[in-house]
């Protein structure tokens, strides 16, 4: 498989006097003509991350390469495109916007007015073609920022949080968009949202970064697999107060949304004792099903012990059971 | 090197229409106020018209060297400049344009190249309409108009110099700068400093001996007064005593005696040529004025390919 992205212990320190490592030897592959989810919580370092490999800014240590090419050479550069998790723009109109970033490719000017035209018409942006694209809502400005980065017909699409301004709607468009984008054209994608239910959807492959390194890497197929549920979530009417009693089923603990989370080995067994447990009681059992593992539930799972997430969930359960004592 | 596209939006930026008409009349309200006092004060009211057009081109030649391709093409220069790096960065435009394949020496080059393309076109355009303004006040006559004319070029080239040096200060800032202000502020301290304040320190500090050596050396005033003279010289300009007195007040090339200013020039007291003061060659002022320009420039250009944009 040809290796469309790769960065080798990618480190960026920002800071002369305060220093902080955002990217801390990060390493990562990504296969050529894969959907790749890029995740991980509010300053895990995505954002540098792709600034390294777009030429943005360069490592303080390691290298980012994109189809072998030394990231930000204009031979890399030619291959990307990128849409930032925050677009600006000049103080133009959208189709010139689009024809002017052609241009600094070397599109000639009729080409470039014509790939500014059907972009913006596969966007459904005609209608704001000649507005100046300053004024546009954010979630205007984010599909632009989409559009501008395929207005060179790159290989490999770097997407930095790109439905994070948009409705509903817009977001499933952009997401289906996407999609066709990596299965018609057979374009390389890499993808940070924070959106973990949407990206699911479109993704093939994941990285999971945290405090600037890589903690997963893994196509979706076998990261279900490994995380496949052995676990039941069981909701009773007081679920601090069943806590003890379903413990002696299997290792339970509260989860982030105060229900039990119970690790089973034999679930035809595990079934028949919540039965028994419940069978005076049934108005007090809410339900017990399997515990899916969703990507979000996976990014919990993986990151619950290590990121800060983690103490303010335990708060909020803590403070749920002193409530539910009472 | 140069990336076309770029070239042309920072061309067109330089020429939207309000700043043109800004510019204008930045540039023309001096020039019409100074002409105005001087017309009532009947300041060029001499015997003969060609000893007024003398006087008329010699203060003109002032109000170039200082105003029109000095202070005013400067300070456009530096406004200029300083919004090709730094009014990107602070608008964050600038992100999307590095990730483009592009190197950001092109970008940079390409930037550069327009704000000279478009400061010889302003500086150009500028001359001709001081001109056209002194000529309207002064009402002269086609012939006398010629003689400002065909010396256009002279000034034109002094102005170049005086672009590229003012323009190269606030690039190279801009380059580091996330702040378009703070691109301009160096470039018009230097520009007060050049034009104004050596005017006050220059003799006082020759008196006392102390000007030779950092004064000197700082006083681009003088460089570009050294130069300024000698590319009119070179076009054919002979400046008479008093001309050269009031220039040598601007510019510090000439000898001007304490007593100078209370001849009372109207009665044809014929004065000696004042003495050029040479602290420096006039080629040594062409290098410096050259060399450090071309090295402020390299210097942004290195900084901004190492930059990170974020
Ligand atoms: N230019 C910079 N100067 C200093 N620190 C920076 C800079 N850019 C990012 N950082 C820091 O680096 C860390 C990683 O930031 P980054 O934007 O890469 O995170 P992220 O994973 O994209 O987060 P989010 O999900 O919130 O977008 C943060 O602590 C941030 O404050
Ligand atoms: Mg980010």
């Amino acid at each position: 498989m040809e290796i469309a992205i790769e960065t080798t212990e990618l480190t960026k320190t920002f800071g002369l006097v305060k220093r902080l490592t955002a990217v801390n030897n990060l390493s990562m592959k990504i296969e050529k003509g894969t959907v790749h989810g890029f995740i991980g919580p509010n300053g895990a370092g995505k954002t540098t991350t792709i600034k390294m490999i777009t030429g943005a800014i360069s490592p303080t240590n390691g290298s980012a390469q994109v189809f072998g090419e030394e990231a930000g050479k204009n031979e890399a550069k030619a291959r990307i495109g990128y849409s930032p998790e925050h677009p600006n723009f000049y103080s133009q109109s959208a189709f010139d916007f689009l024809v002017y970033n052609a241009r600094i490719c070397g599109v000639e000017p009729s080409e470039a007015k014509e790939r500014a035209n059907n972009l913006l018409d596969w966007m459904g942006l005609t209608d704001f073609k000649n507005r100046n694209a300053r004024g546009f809502s954010a979630g205007m400005k984010q599909k632009l920022g989409l559009l501008q980065s395929l207005i060179h017909d790159p290989d490999v699409l770097i997407l930095d949080e790109p439905t994070a301004n948009l409705d509903p709607i817009g977001r499933f468009d952009v997401l289906t968009k996407i999609k066709d984008l990596a299965k018609k054209e057979g374009k390389t994608i890499l993808v940070s949202s924070h959106i973990l239910d949407e990206l699911e959807k479109v993704v093939d492959h994941v990285t999971i970064i945290n405090k600037g390194h890589t903690v997963l890497q893994s196509d979706i197929h076998s990261l279900k697999n490994k995380f496949a549920s052995n676990k039941y979530i069981v909701e009773t009417a007081n679920n601090p107060a069943y806590l003890k009693r379903i413990s002696k089923l299997g290792p339970a603990k509260l989860n982030p949304d105060g229900n039990i989370e119970v690790e089973v080995k034999n679930p035809e067994r595990f079934k028949s004792a919540i039965f028994t447990m419940f069978k005076n009681d049934t108005k007090n059992l809410g339900g017990f099903y399997p515990l899916k593992m969703s990507l979000e539930n996976i990014f919990m799972n993986v990151l619950g012990d290590k990121s800060d997430l983690k103490n303010n969930e335990q708060k909020t359960v803590s403070t749920l059971g002193e409530k539910n004592d009472k | 090197m140069i990336n076309k596209a770029i070239f042309e939006k920072t061309f067109k930026d330089f020429f939207r229409l309000k700043t043109i008409l800004v510019y204008s009349v930045f540039l023309a309200v001096p020039l019409v106020i100074f002409s105005q006092i001087a017309l009532e004060a009947n300041f060029f009211n001499v015997t003969s018209l060609d000893l007024m057009v003398e006087y008329l081109f010699g203060f003109f030649s002032v109000l170039s060297y200082v105003w029109v391709s000095g202070v005013a093409i400067s300070l456009l220069s530096a406004y200029f400049c300083s919004s090709m790096i730094a009014e990107e960065v602070s608008d964050r435009t600038i992100l999307l344009l590095v990730t483009k394949p592009v190197s950001r020496a092109s970008i940079f080059m390409s930037k550069f190249l327009a704000f000279l393309v478009s400061i010889l076109i302003y500086s150009a355009l500028s001359l001709f309409l001081s001109v056209y303004i002194w000529a309207s006040v002064f009402e002269l006559d086609l012939a006398s108009l010629m003689v400002f004319v065909s010396k256009i070029p002279y000034f034109f080239i002094y102005s170049v110099f005086v672009a590229l040096f003012f323009g190269s200060i606030s690039a190279a800032i801009s380059a580091l700068s996330s702040s378009k202000l703070k691109s301009i502020i160096p470039s018009v301290l230097l520009v007060i400093v050049a034009f104004f304040v050596f005017i006050q320190i220059r003799d006082v500090s020759r008196d006392m001996g102390a000007y030779e050596g950092v004064l000197s050396f700082t006083d681009v005033g003088y460089d570009f007064g050294n130069l300024y003279i000698s590319i009119l010289e070179a076009g054919g300009v002979r400046f008479i005593p008093l001309m050269q007195g009031v220039l040598g007040t601007f510019t510090g090339v000439y000898d001007v005696p304490d007593e100078f200013v209370d001849v009372d020039y109207d009665h044809g007291i014929i004065k000696p040529s004042l003495e050029r003061l040479k602290y420096r060659s006039p080629v040594v002022s062409l290098i410096k004025l050259i060399v450090l320009p071309g090295i402020l420039t390299l210097l942004g250009l290195l900084v901004f390919v190492k930059r990170d944009i974020s």
